[in-house]
C-alpha cells in the first residue's frame, strides 16, 4: 500500500522503492546489451574477414613470388656447383704460369697417384675368386 | 562458415603448391650427384648383390636337402602312398632349389667377369658371356622339367639329367671360366706395369741427380727382370690353360694353371715398392 506523504516513507520503504526503480531500469537494459553484443560480434567478424581478404587478395602474387624464389635458389646452386671446377682450373693455371718448380711438383704428385693406383691393382690380384668355387651338390636321388 | 572453409582450402592449396615446387626443384639438383657416383659403386654393388642372392639360395638349398632326406627316410621305412607323395614333393622342392642355386651362382660368376678388366686380355669376354648364357638357359629348361613332374618316378630321371649336365658341362666350363678371370686380371696388371715402368723410366731419367745414376741403372735392370719373368710365367699359364677341358672336370690341370699364374703375380708384386723408391730419389 502506498503512502501519499513522502515524508512518512521509512528508510526501508525508500530502499525498496529504489530497488524497484533500478529493477525497472535493468529490465530495460538487457535489451540494449544484446543489441550491442550482436553489433560488436558482427563488426569484429567483419574486421577479421577484411584482414583475411587483405592476405588472400595478393595470393597469386605471393605464390608466384615463392615459386620464383625457389627457381632462383635452384639456379644459384647450379651456378655455384658449376663454378667450382672452373675455380680449380684457374688455380692450376696460376700455378703453372707463376712457378716452374710448382709444375714439376704437380707432375711428381700425378706420378705418385699413378703408382698408388697401380699398387692398389697389385693388391687386388689376390682377389676373391676363391669365393666363387663351384658349389658341391648332391644329385644321387634314389629311393631304394 | 563457408568462408572459413574457403580460407582453409586455399591455405592447403598454397601448401601443396609449395611442396610440389620443392620436389620439382630438389630432384634435378640431387639426381646428377647420385648418377655421378653411381657408376663408381655399380660394379661392387652388383657383386655384393649377387653374393647375397647366392647366399640366400645356398641356405634354401640346405634346408630343402634336409627335408628331402627326412622324407626319403620316411618313405623307405613306411612305403605308404602318403609317405611317397611327401617324398616326391620334397624331392621336387630340392631339385628346384638346386636349379635356383645354380642360376644365382652363374650370375655371381658373371658379376665377377663384369668387374674384371679385359682391355689388355688375350681372352674374349663375349665368348665367356655366351657360355654363361647357354648354361643358364639349360638350367632353366631343366627347372621347367622338374616343375612338370607329377610322380616320384618321374623326378628320378630328371635328377640324373641334371647331374650329367653339371658333371659334363656346367661345372667344367665354369671352373675354366674362373681360371680365365684369374689370368685376365694378371694380364691387365702386367700391361699396367709395362706402361708405368716405361713412363717412370723417362720421368726419372730426366730429373735424377748424377750421383744417383747407379741406382737408376739397377732399378732399370730390376724392372726388366720382373718383366721377363712375369711374361714367361704368363705364357706358361696360358699354355696350361689350353689343356683345361670343358667337357669334364679336370681339377689337376686347373690347379696347375692357377699355380703358374700365381708365380706371375708374385713376380709382379716385386714392383710394389720399386716405383715408389724411384720417386723418392728424384
Amino acid at each position: 500500500m502506498k503512502n501519499e506523504n513522502p515524508e512518512n516513507i521509512s528508510p526501508m520503504e525508500k530502499q525498496i522503492l529504489a530497488e524497484e526503480l533500478t529493477a525497472g531500469m535493468e529490465s530495460e537494459k538487457p535489451q540494449k546489451p544484446k543489441q550491442i553484443f550482436k553489433f560488436n560480434f558482427v563488426s569484429f567478424h567483419q574486421v577479421l574477414v577484411s584482414k583475411f581478404k587483405k592476405i588472400i587478395r595478393p595470393k597469386p602474387i605471393a605464390i608466384s613470388l615463392i615459386i620464383l624464389a625457389i627457381v632462383l635458389v635452384f639456379l644459384a646452386i647450379v651456378l655455384i656447383s658449376k663454378d667450382k671446377p672452373q675455380q680449380e682450373d684457374l688455380a692450376t693455371i696460376k700455378v703453372t704460369i707463376s712457378s716452374p718448380q710448382a709444375v714439376i711438383d704437380q707432375e711428381i704428385e700425378n706420378t705418385k697417384k699413378e703408382v698408388s693406383v697401380f699398387n692398389d691393382e697389385l693388391e687386388s690380384l689376390d682377389s676373391e675368386l676363391n669365393s666363387i668355387k663351384f658349389p658341391q651338390i648332391d644329385l644321387d636321388i634314389n629311393f631304394d | 562458415m563457408s568462408l572459413q572453409l574457403l580460407i582453409a582450402n586455399r591455405k592447403s592449396l598454397i601448401v601443396k603448391i609449395i611442396a610440389i615446387s620443392l620436389v620439382l626443384v630438389a630432384f634435378p639438383t640431387i639426381s646428377p650427384l647420385i648418377t655421378s657416383h653411381f657408376s663408381l659403386l655399380k660394379a661392387q654393388t652388383t657383386i655384393d648383390a649377387a653374393k647375397e642372392n647366392y647366399s640366400i639360395q645356398l641356405t634354401r638349398y640346405n634346408d630343402t636337402k634336409e627335408s628331402y632326406i627326412t622324407a626319403k627316410s620316411n618313405y623307405i621305412a613306411f612305403k605308404s602312398a602318403t609317405s611317397k607323395s611327401e617324398a616326391f614333393l620334397k624331392t621336387k622342392d630340392y631339385l628346384i632349389s638346386v636349379d635356383e642355386l645354380l642360376l644365382t651362382y652363374i650370375e655371381l660368376v658373371r658379376s665377377f667377369g663384369n668387374s674384371t678388366k679385359w682391355q689388355s686380355s688375350s681372352f674374349n669376354k663375349e665368348n665367356i658371356d655366351n657360355i654363361l648364357d647357354q648354361e643358364s638357359s639349360i638350367i632353366k629348361d631343366l627347372k621347367n622339367k622338374v616343375n612338370q613332374t607329377t610322380t616320384l618316378e618321374e623326378s628320378i630321371p630328371v635328377s640324373r639329367e641334371l647331374k650329367n649336365q653339371l658333371g659334363n658341362s656346367t661345372s667344367p666350363k665354369i671352373n675354366k671360366i674362373i681360371v680365365t678371370f684369374d689370368i685376365a686380371q694378371t694380364e691387365s696388371t702386367f700391361a699396367k706395369f709395362n706402361q708405368l715402368s716405361v713412363y717412370l723410366n723417362e720421368f726419372v731419367k730426366s730429373r735424377i741427380k748424377p750421383q744417383n745414376q747407379a741406382i737408376l741403372a739397377n732399378w732399370q735392370s730390376e724392372t726388366v727382370d720382373i718383366q721377363e719373368k712375369t711374361q714367361k710365367n704368363l705364357d706358361l699359364a696360358k699354355e696350361s690353360y689350353q689343356k683345361i677341358r670343358d667337357d669334364r672336370n679336370n681339377q689337376f690341370q686347373i690347379q696347375q694353371t692357377s699355380k703358374i699364374n700365381t708365380l706371375a703375380k708374385d713376380e709382379l708384386k716385386r714392383s710394389k715398392n720399386l716405383f715408389e723408391e724411384m720417386l723418392k730419389i728424384i
